[in-house]
């Protein structure tokens, strides 16, 4: 193995033209950096962190608890998660090892059927400490949200505005889908924006 | 005309306007201001640093990434691994060579040879499982049976797409 591939920022810029997010081929599979991550130790926690960075919904982080993995990859089809115990300490452990990795996760209106999974985890332990953006799509309802929501991200998508926006200090780009007409939405708009950078 | 010395001691007298491809050299250069004094390169051999002064000869006079604009897209910016016609050509060496000139751009800080080179080890790397992956890089699988299927398991929703 020659010595350029321990090189840090090396490795970062090969894997980075692998990355589905970070190029603009519209081939790229996540399963080139799925391959790199079992390659080796050298190569698994930056091919880890690049792949899991980008999510379609968070389907994929529950699927690395061993007791959901049959329902998630749909091996055991009897069962739905909504019927399915909340995780444990040391199974929501797992959940935020990888979640601690995604960094523009888009949360799907399936969301709300598998909230109560994670009731086990603190409502105050910040879930995605690296999350830069924010693509919510849970249409109907928004008590899900404050669990994406730390002093992190940079870019939302949203519904409708949310009170706790107001504590996203690093937000600097926020899009909502729907038309802010009431007074009050109007005010906690105004709020928000003079929270932001 | 800039004197480089090299990790096995050769010289090599080049342009100014070449040699300044280099960020590391650039910088130097101004730091230092006019003088006669060589610029020692322990890190790089001559036989990389004749490769990487024709790089930096083909690409004389075009426009040098900034360095701010470099950092502040590189979050966002879209990266395709397509490499022109002369660059391709220039960078077909055998491995140990291509590892070479990518550590030399990488101490030297010349981006766009650094990204030459790491386009052509990613598209070496597309559609390879792990263990051709080890193979083509003279890999040591480090991981144990149960360590490798854990990680398989964990990232399945990647492994089928």
């Amino acid at each position: 193995m020659h010595r350029a591939l321990f090189v840090l920022e090396v490795l970062l810029e090969i894997f980075a033209y692998l990355c589905p997010r970070l190029s603009d081929s519209s081939f790229n599979s996540p399963k080139w950096l799925a391959a790199l991550a079992r390659t080796c130790k050298t190569f698994h926690e930056s091919a880890m962190n690049l792949l899991w960075e980008d999510l379609d919904g968070i389907k994929p982080l529950l699927g690395c608890v061993a007791r959901l993995r049959p329902l998630i990859y749909r091996y055991d089809r009897g069962v739905g998660l909504q019927d399915v115990e909340p995780l444990f300490e040391h199974e929501a452990r797992q959940f935020l090892r990888h979640a601690a990795r995604v960094r523009s996760p888009r949360i799907l209106s399936d969301f709300s059927e598998y909230f109560h999974l994670l009731t086990a985890i603190p409502i105050e332990t910040c879930q995605f400490p690296r999350l830069l953006a924010l693509e919510y799509s849970v249409s109907g309802t928004l008590r899900h949200l404050p669990f994406f929501l730390p002093l992190t991200p940079r870019r939302c998508v949203l519904p409708v505005i949310h009170p706790d926006l107001k504590y996203c200090h690093g937000l600097e780009n926020l899009s909502l889908w729907s038309s802010t007409d009431s007074a009050d939405e109007l005010s906690l708009l105004s709020k928000t924006i003079c929270s932001c950078k | 005309m800039v004197l480089l010395v090299t990790s096995d001691n050769v010289q090599f007298q080049v342009d100014k306007e070449v040699v300044e491809r280099s960020v590391l050299i650039k910088n130097m250069l101004e730091d230092v201001g006019e003088s006669d004094q060589s610029i020692p390169l322990a890190n790089v051999s001559s036989s990389v640093l004749k490769k990487v002064i024709e790089y930096c000869e083909h690409h004389r006079g075009e426009p040098l990434p900034s360095a701010d604009a470099d950092q502040n897209q590189d979050e966002t910016r879209k990266r395709t691994t397509d490499i022109s016609e002369w660059d391709q050509k220039f960078i077909t060496v055998d491995q140990e060579m291509l590892f070479e000139i990518i550590l030399a751009a990488n101490y030297l800080d010349i981006k766009s040879l650094l990204d030459v080179g790491c386009k052509t080890v990613a598209n070496m790397i597309k559609g390879k499982t792990p263990e051709e992956i080890r193979r083509l890089f003279n890999i040591v699988n480090d991981f144990t049976p149960e360590e490798e299927a854990q990680i398989k398991k964990e990232n399945e929703w990647a492994e089928d797409r």
